[in-house]
């Protein structure tokens, strides 16, 4: 290493001079080449000038040395602050193994606390910030129509689709329609029900999708007399087809009717889910306005608003009116595509996040409370390096360097788990995460966790790096090598699990009243029966049943024949089933209650049930009769109603005798007359309010796609192969799909409940696992710290279980203010709560009241310990040490 | 480094004069740790005075050499009192040197051999 003289060191105190340097090297060679010239006898001025010719342009030879010297120096100070950082994480590396207990409990506590926060983040990142995956995606536009007094916007018909494509447009570039639905394949060997999508001919174009494999569909191909042609996804081409390129223009029957392949999507695409097996095309040829299920998709053009774009539909609206007169108390809905996709579950989400990163300050505290007990152990030796010459802040970063080691160490843990965790997080939300192809720890993520971990480490870090700060030297050094009890006796320990324990009460105060909600609405009767009840999914197809007479004929065999199956009960058909599968809604009108002019009529679940239904599900008959062999086709039409709607649309709650009729423009519609009332039973959900609903007879109105409901005496799973192959024995060729029981059922509609309940659970219990340890390890280090004087109190003949009182107490002191805080906090947080709530108010005394509970028995189970070591200190041994 | 009157012959002979005196000045600094003026002053007696180069553009040479780890440099006072920044080979410089000289000789070599007249 090249030696640095004094003067040169003072002259270059303040740093590096390139310049003044460049110069006096110059200088110096110039003066010496001046010497030279006067040495030969030269004038002064003339070995002057004869100097500067030998040296040359000085003026870019300066230039050039200054900016090579810069770099130089640059590049010097840069290694040199590699080599200092070098040099900081090595002696971290040791310092944390000689404590592998602290190191390993730190670092497993940071890689929990990580992984939970990036697993959640990954999840809120996927489905809430990352633009949609398709080109140009902040243009896309989800249109539906918007009518008064429906909170969500509803469905477009074909009708409306199609003056709207009709109409000349400069807001929207492209404009197009879909609706994802059921179908049956056959002719790929097996019959197979799958998720499959209606498409308009611009679908794809609109989304910027080609396909990768054939075509997708051209514009004509939704016109009326259209071939219909099937687009296939990746997947159900690799499935059923083993990628074979050619499957083009081969021929697949897509319920019932024939359908080319024209073509395969690429593997990346998905919408509006990942479950769509396929697309066929739509073929529009409205003659009416209904009925009411697409969805359109658009393309706002370059330099548009959304809200120009609504005006311009405004004047299309019109033009349906025009087209087909009816009610006028709608709009066209038009919002970002992203939004319509997400938003329902952006409030899950972030609840999530909150949750998650209450869990990790908690960790974070726990931490910092690990290393100021180590801190304190290790005062000797930071006196030592103190008087040795370290300044103040090589301390405090090579402190603040262990720390970002460990949630470094921490952070790399916690992204590996996270990468399960991720997986397992979208398995579990199943089909309620939209988007869920779109979520994995990808590099957006994985920087939010480095920086979540460097955040962590200087968090924790501070603590005993301020501790550092201000310990005085004289005094470490003289206690010696005995752990110094410099006065502080844990206090800034104690504040800082007061905080955590705050923090978990908000937490456990979450979990508490998501858990009382789920319970209730587990024990909320449905109002029907949901035990011992198979059910499954048939969908007849046009092509065979094309006429009333075959559907009945069908259903008519196949019940008597489920009927005959052993350890059978009973047996009922329904267009929806409770609690959540509900198919169709339609408007309806009470005879003497007419629509006032421009309004929509009221609209309520349309269900047509079998004679049994009722009883086979259990819904209980409140007043007149279920329908029965009576109701033929050719007898009075009847109808029954829920109780809800009998309540609603009948003053003294008797509908009995009178008449209703369904859809008010289907002007051939015959009036129905109402012959009985039944409890009401959700179909949208198992939390929704009771909700009117109105029934027509199987053997009246014959539909040709049902939920079969199947009483059994036993086991319900255990008849589903006779259940088959009672199917199968009448129409071979029909795919049975769904089959499940209806617990199952049950048990999917509390999906996003179960979700949600389960994960900010989970993290409740974490965040009380956390409180304990650090509760634990603050009575522990106090106890340490006091045996001394716990050791005095007992030879000067204090009662041991003094000692124990008195350790137990603190910890219970501590816990006491940690809830408060955290109480208070939570009357706050929970507001954020109340939308997710079910049958339990976000103030719920039960639930704060059970966590109340809980954290005191924690604190004082977790101090116990200590406090038993604090009966047992031997005096003797204490006062020996004196 | 080419002087005023045969600034003509072009950019390319800059460039390879300039590969050159790096080398020259990486010979100099065998000879002990010295200053700009005293590596000026002992190509000049080595060379027999035969090349004339511009004194001034040895120091964004040395400059480089220094950022490439070849040259290493240290302040110190020089014969006559005054403060000067001396210069002297790194182990990587003597390496680099040992490399070059042996290139340089054997492409002189074949220069040689192609011009002499038979």
């Amino acid at each position: 290493m090249p030696r640095e003289p004094m003067w040169r060191r003072y002259a270059r105190w303040w740093g590096a001079d390139v310049a003044g340097d460049v110069d006096a090297e110059l200088q110096h060679h110039l003066d010496l080449l001046v010497g030279d010239f006067v040495a030969r006898g030269h004038a002064p001025e003339e070995a002057r000038t004869l100097a500067l010719q030998r040296l040359g342009d000085l003026a870019r030879v300066r230039t050039v040395c200054v900016a090579e010297g810069r770099r130089w120096e640059q590049s010097k100070a840069r290694r040199w602050m590699w080599t200092q950082l070098a040099q900081d994480v090595r002696f971290a590396g040791r310092m944390l193994a000689r404590t592998p207990s602290t190191t390993a409990i730190a670092v497993a506590t940071m890689a929990l606390a990580i992984g939970a926060t990036t697993t959640i983040f990954s999840v809120v990142y996927g489905v809430l910030i990352r633009p949609l995956p398709y080109p140009d995606p902040g243009r896309l536009m989800q249109v539906r129509l918007g009518v008064t007094f429906q909170p969500e916007p509803v469905p477009l018909s074909p009708a409306d689709f199609v003056v709207w494509r009709a109409a000349r447009q400069s807001t929207l570039d492209e404009v197009a329609a879909y609706s994802v639905v059921p179908f049956n394949i056959t002719g790929i060997g097996t019959p197979e029900a799958v998720v499959g999508g209606w498409a308009s001919a611009r679908l794809f174009d609109v989304l910027g999708a080609r396909a990768a494999l054939g075509r997708t569909f051209l514009p004509e191909e939704d016109r009326r007399g259209a071939e219909s042609a099937v687009v296939l996804s990746d997947a159900f081409w690799r499935q059923h087809f083993g990628s074979d390129p050619g499957v083009l223009g081969r021929s697949i029957t897509v319920t019932g009717t024939p359908s080319t392949i024209i073509g395969v999507l690429p593997p990346a695409f998905s919408f509006p889910r990942s479950n769509v097996a396929l697309w066929r095309n739509l073929r529009f040829d409205p003659e009416r306005r209904g009925p009411f299920y697409l969805t359109g998709v658009a393309r706002l053009a370059a330099g548009t608003t959304v809200e120009q774009a609504r005006e311009e539909l405004r004047s299309v609206s019109r033009e349906i009116r025009r087209q087909y007169p009816g009610p006028d108390d709608w709009t066209f809905d038009v919002r970002p595509l992203h939004e319509a996709m997400v938003g329902g579950v952006r409030p899950v989400l972030w609840l999530l996040f909150g949750a998650v990163v209450l869990l990790l300050l908690i960790a974070v505290v726990n931490v910092a409370n690990l290393l100021l007990a180590r801190a304190a152990a290790r005062e000797h030796e930071i006196a030592v390096r103190a008087a040795l010459g370290a300044g103040t802040w090589r301390l405090v970063r090579q402190l603040l360097t262990e720390s970002v080691v460990l949630a470094a160490a921490g952070g790399a843990l916690g992204v590996a788990l996270a990468v399960a965790g991720t997986r397992l997080v979208v398995r579990l939300g199943g089909d309620r995460i939209p988007r869920s192809a779109d979520v994995s720890v990808d590099p957006r993520v994985l920087a939010f966790s480095a920086g979540m971990a460097l955040g962590a480490g200087l968090l924790f870090g501070l603590a005993p790096a301020l501790r550092a700060c201000r310990s005085d030297v004289v005094r470490a050094l003289k206690a010696g090598r005995r752990s110094g009890a410099t006065g502080r006796q844990g206090r800034p320990q104690a504040a800082l699990v007061v905080v955590q324990i705050a923090l978990a009460t908000v937490l456990m105060v979450c979990a508490s009243l998501l858990t009382r909600s789920l319970v209730q609405l587990v024990r909320h009767d449905p109002g029907f029966r949901t035990d011992r009840l198979l059910t499954f999914y048939l969908d007849l197809p046009f092509a065979r049943y094309n006429t009333d007479a075959l559907v009945t004929g069908f259903y008519d065999r196949l019940l008597p024949e489920l009927r005959r199956l052993p350890g059978v009960e009973s047996v009922g058909t329904a267009m929806s089933l409770p609690p959540h599968r509900l198919t169709l809604s339609d408007s309806f009108i009470i005879e003497g209650q007419p629509v006032p002019r421009g309004q929509t009529p009221p609209v309520a679940p349309f269900v047509v049930v079998s004679d049994d239904y009722f009883r086979t599900v259990g819904i209980p008959l409140l007043r007149g009769r279920m329908f029965d062999g009576t109701d033929r086709p050719n007898t009075e039409r009847v109808a029954i109603v829920s109780k809800t709607l009998a309540r609603q649309h009948f003053d003294d709650g008797d509908p009995i005798g009178r008449r209703m009729r369904i859809g008010p423009e289907r002007e051939n519609w015959p009036w129905l007359t109402i012959v009985g009332v039944v409890g009401d039973v959700p179909y949208t959900g198992l939390d929704a309010d009771p909700q009117a609903a109105y029934y027509l007879p199987a053997s009246q109105d014959a539909f040709g796609d049902y939920y079969v409901v199947v009483r059994t005496a036993g086991h319900p799973a255990s008849l589903a192969p006779a259940v088959r192959a009672a199917v199968w024995s009448i129409d071979p060729e029909l795919p049975v799909a769904n089959v499940s029981t209806m617990e199952g059922q049950v048990r999917d509609a509390l999906g996003p409940q179960t979700f949600r309940t389960t994960l900010v659970g989970l993290f409740g219990v974490l965040g009380f696992v956390l409180a304990a340890v650090g509760i634990y390890g603050v009575m522990a280090y106090t106890v340490g710290q006091r045996t001394r004087e716990l050791g005095i109190r007992a030879a000067v003949g204090a009662n041991p279980a003094e000692n124990l009182r008195l350790v137990l107490l603190s910890g219970v002191k501590l816990a006491v203010v940690g809830t408060l805080i955290g109480l208070a906090a939570s009357l706050l947080a929970t507001r954020a709560l109340s939308g997710l709530l079910f049958g339990v108010g976000s103030r719920d005394p039960a639930a704060f009241a059970a966590v109340i509970g809980l954290t005191l028995a924690m604190a004082v189970a977790a101090s116990l310990m200590p406090a038993w070591r604090a009966m047992r200190v031997d005096p003797i041994a204490i006062l020996r040490q004196e | 480094m080419v002087t005023q009157g045969e600034s003509r012959r072009g950019q390319r002979t800059a460039e390879l004069l300039r590969g050159t005196l790096d080398v020259l000045l990486l010979k100099a600094l065998t000879y002990g740790r010295m200053h700009g003026y005293a590596i000026a002053r002992w190509i000049e007696a080595a060379t027999g005075d035969a090349l004339f180069i511009e004194e001034g553009s040895l120091y964004p040479a040395l400059h480089r050499l220094e950022r490439r780890g070849l040259v290493e440099a240290e302040w110190g006072t020089s014969e006559n009192n005054r403060q000067a920044k001396f210069y002297r080979l790194t182990a990587e410089g003597r390496r680099f040197l040992r490399a070059e000289t042996t290139e340089w000789l054997t492409f002189a070599d074949v220069v040689r051999s192609v011009l002499q007249p038979t």
